[in-house]
């Protein structure tokens, strides 16, 4: 009974403690924070990729001639491979975005640059059930056909569909149709602040896009005599439509056009260059794949989102577990801190040790209260960083957006890493096992010091001033 | 068995000694023959007892005088069981020392022994009441504390009444004078009812007239409870009221002293 009583008074007459409480506390949180951003973050890179990749997919490599026509392979994978519930057809081309650039190092004539992008033609009726592009969309002129606008059936042009990302990074609207600059910073950027808008206004400024024109250019491969020759183009889409799959990276390189659209301008002579598919379950995915490749293995390379972006995916991974390992070095300094302290303490009541000896208690008693001593500190610190941390990671956003409004500090900049926001996912088993992991460490910290009191000889003690 | 061992030892106790010619058939309640302890100072070896011998009756207070560093305390703490002798034998109300582990060393000393310190040796952190309490919460584990803890909360607070220091009771000891925390002390060593008190220099760091308080209360506790004490002091005062004095020289004892050679010794330390 004594040694709990005893270890919490030395806990709470020395302020020393407070320290070692604030050391582990520091451990915790910073774990804790970083464990679930980490988290957050693989989850919703898991969710952003998937959402625009598709399951499963299915990339030709047999000729044009050859290739199965794409309402053939959908029932064969429909007929022959279970839980395949649609598919969808993708051809991509290679582009250049052109824009207006202040710098001249990339420059083609008159300031005008290039960016590289993917355009990706589909067919909307079955993209929308195999991806959730459908659910990205922020403004289209017709929901029904995001790729309808009137001005592109009038001029016979086409239309795209372009993200916000890449309308706020290339300052899409800034000029009006007289070719006045109208907002500094494009529309989808505040004109006195020049940060991105949120909200209704986002969307207000997306939906002002629509109709505005977006300028590409491309090449063509052609075999003339069987020559192969290459030439360039270049053509003014109209943006039928403005979406956000919330990864920035990916979201600034790609467009989507209709899938004829595409083959037209690239002259592909393939139907489709990309079979997406969608499974009821995705937890089967890698058996269906093994299935997939026994049957269409001759004519398509097959895989699913995640062999697409394995190096993605393990470079998350590995940052997250040298993160956690760098970082445990807190706790680990924690642990120092308590053995420092608590080394301390026994040569300060060295006396009432003696005292306590004196008074009956046996050397394992004394051990105890030690024990106890660090085990408390431990506990203390470990939940008042459960407590921090569990407000951090809740106000993670809010922490990011005053250290960039005080200090101009950009702590998650999105072109680094893919959000806006910083994801959080709250895992209690990782949460608990740091914080254990921390009470061991407090524990094993105290266990020395406590050896050290046991072993003091009383009637020394007794006489130690 | 520790009733065996009692009467064995009351059969063992050496004839014609010289306590065993003066002191009546109480029983034995502490025996020590044989007692050497030397330290090592300096890497020179300070023989501080050289063969002490020594029986203690129950309700008996014997008064160990002599001077300043003769090694009044060392023969205390080895006879308190805090120190192990180099050679000898110490039976304690019919237990040898020499069969017990620490742990059972332990649990005897916070059950039937009592320890008075001359600097009082609180615990500062705890309150007069609790630093009371502390032998009580040593003897019990936390299940038996729970069926234990009123009665021992009304015994520390009896006993703090018996030092007349109930108003103090949550003072902490640097808040209490030196006659306070010498009697919070007292009561702390007879919070478990302990057979036998050890008193090392009571009144060594009180005035006058506090020594004499602690001292009334001592031989109070004697006389109203036969609680048996062993004091050692280099007060002749004190040890004038004891039943019986021995002195300590030069590592041996010698018994049998009158008051006047206990004023000498007295003066001269």
């Amino acid at each position: 009974m004594y040694r709990l009583f005893l270890a919490l008074r030395y806990l709470r007459s020395r302020l020393v403690n407070l320290i070692s409480i604030g050391g582990v506390m520091a451990g915790v949180a910073v774990l804790i924070v970083v464990v679930s951003i980490m988290d957050g973050f693989q989850a919703r890179v898991k969710r952003t990729v998937r959402g625009s990749l598709s399951h499963i997919i299915l990339t030709p490599t047999v000729g044009a001639d050859k290739l199965p026509a794409f309402t053939v392979l959908e029932q064969g994978l429909k007929r022959d491979i279970g839980a395949v519930e649609a598919a969808a057809p993708q051809v991509h081309l290679p582009v250049f975005h052109e824009y207006r650039s202040r710098k001249r190092t990339v420059v083609a004539m008159d300031g005008m640059a290039l960016h590289q992008m993917l355009a990706i033609g589909i067919d909307w009726q079955r993209e929308r059930v195999v991806t959730e592009l459908e659910s990205y969309l922020l403004a289209v002129f017709d929901p029904k056909d995001p790729f309808f606008h009137p001005t592109a059936v009038e001029f016979e042009k086409t239309t795209c569909l372009v993200s916000r990302t890449f309308a706020e990074n290339f300052g899409l609207g800034t000029r009006g149709a007289d070719g006045e600059v109208v907002h500094p910073y494009g529309a989808m950027r505040d004109d006195v602040t020049g940060e991105p808008l949120r909200g209704d206004a986002m969307r207000a400024a997306a939906t002002s896009l629509i109709g505005q024109e977006v300028r590409i250019v491309y090449g063509v491969q052609k075999s003339e005599g069987g020559e192969r020759r290459f030439s360039t183009n270049s053509k003014n889409l109209i943006i039928s439509g403005v979406y956000d799959a919330h990864d920035a990276v990916e979201d600034n390189t790609r467009m989507y056009l209709g899938i004829g659209a595409v083959r037209e301008m690239g002259d592909v002579a393939h139907e489709y260059l990309q079979a997406n598919v969608r499974l009821s379950d995705y937890e089967q995915a890698d058996s269906i794949k093994k299935t997939m490749i026994g049957v269409f293995g001759d004519k398509f390379v097959v895989e699913t989102w995640e062999d697409q972006k394995a190096n993605f995916l393990r470079a998350v991974n590995q940052e997250k577990v040298l993160l956690v390992i760098v970082l445990s070095f807190i706790v680990l300094l924690g642990g120092f801190i308590i053995l420092a302290t608590l080394t301390l303490t026994v040569v300060e009541k060295t006396r009432d040790i003696g005292i306590v000896a004196a008074l009956g208690a046996g050397r394992s008693g004394i051990l105890s209260i030690f024990l106890w001593n660090g085990l408390l500190i431990g506990i203390l610190g470990s939940l008042s960083g459960l407590a921090l941390g569990a407000w951090f990671t809740a106000n993670v956003d809010g922490v990011k957006d005053f250290l960039k409004s005080a200090f101009g500090i950009d702590i998650f900049p999105p072109n680094i890493y893919h959000f806006r926001s910083i994801p959080t996912v709250w895992d209690w088993p990782s949460v608990l096992m740091i914080m254990g992991g921390s009470v061991i460490v407090a524990f094993v910290a105290g266990l020395l010091p406590a050896l050290r009191a046991s072993r003091l000889d009383p009637i020394a003690a007794l006489r130690y001033e | 068995m520790q009733d065996d061992m009692q009467d064995g030892m009351q059969d063992g106790v050496p004839e014609g000694g010289a306590a065993a010619a003066v002191v009546d058939n109480r029983k034995l309640l502490l025996h020590a023959t044989g007692l050497h302890k030397s330290y090592k100072v300096g890497g020179e070896k300070l023989e501080v007892l050289r063969g002490v011998d020594m029986q203690v009756r129950e309700g008996e207070i014997l008064a160990i005088l002599g001077k300043s560093g003769c090694g009044k305390s060392t023969l205390l703490h080895v006879l308190g069981w805090l120190d192990k002798p180099d050679q000898g034998r110490i039976m304690f109300d019919g237990v040898d020392r020499s069969t017990l582990n620490a742990q059972e060393r332990a649990r005897l000393r916070n059950q039937v022994m009592g320890f008075v310190f001359q600097f009082y040796h609180l615990l500062p952190e705890l309150t007069a009441f609790e630093n009371v309490l502390m032998p009580s919460m040593i003897q019990y584990g936390p299940m038996a504390w729970r069926q234990e803890k009123k009665h021992a909360t009304e015994r520390a607070r009896a006993l703090l009444d018996l030092v007349s220091l109930t108003p103090r009771a949550k003072h902490r000891p640097r808040q209490l004078s030196g006659g306070e925390r010498q009697r919070v002390a007292i009561a702390r060593a007879l919070q478990n009812e302990p057979r036998f008190l050890f008193c090392d220099e009571p009144t060594g760091n009180l005035d006058g007239k506090t020594a004499e308080d602690v001292r009334d209360l001592l031989w109070g506790l004697n006389e109203e409870q036969n609680q048996t004490m062993v004091i050692v002091t280099h007060d002749a005062k004190l040890a004038s009221h004891a039943h019986r004095v021995v002195h300590l020289e030069r590592g041996r004892i010698v018994e049998g002293k009158d008051l006047d050679l206990v004023e000498e010794v007295a003066l001269d330390s």
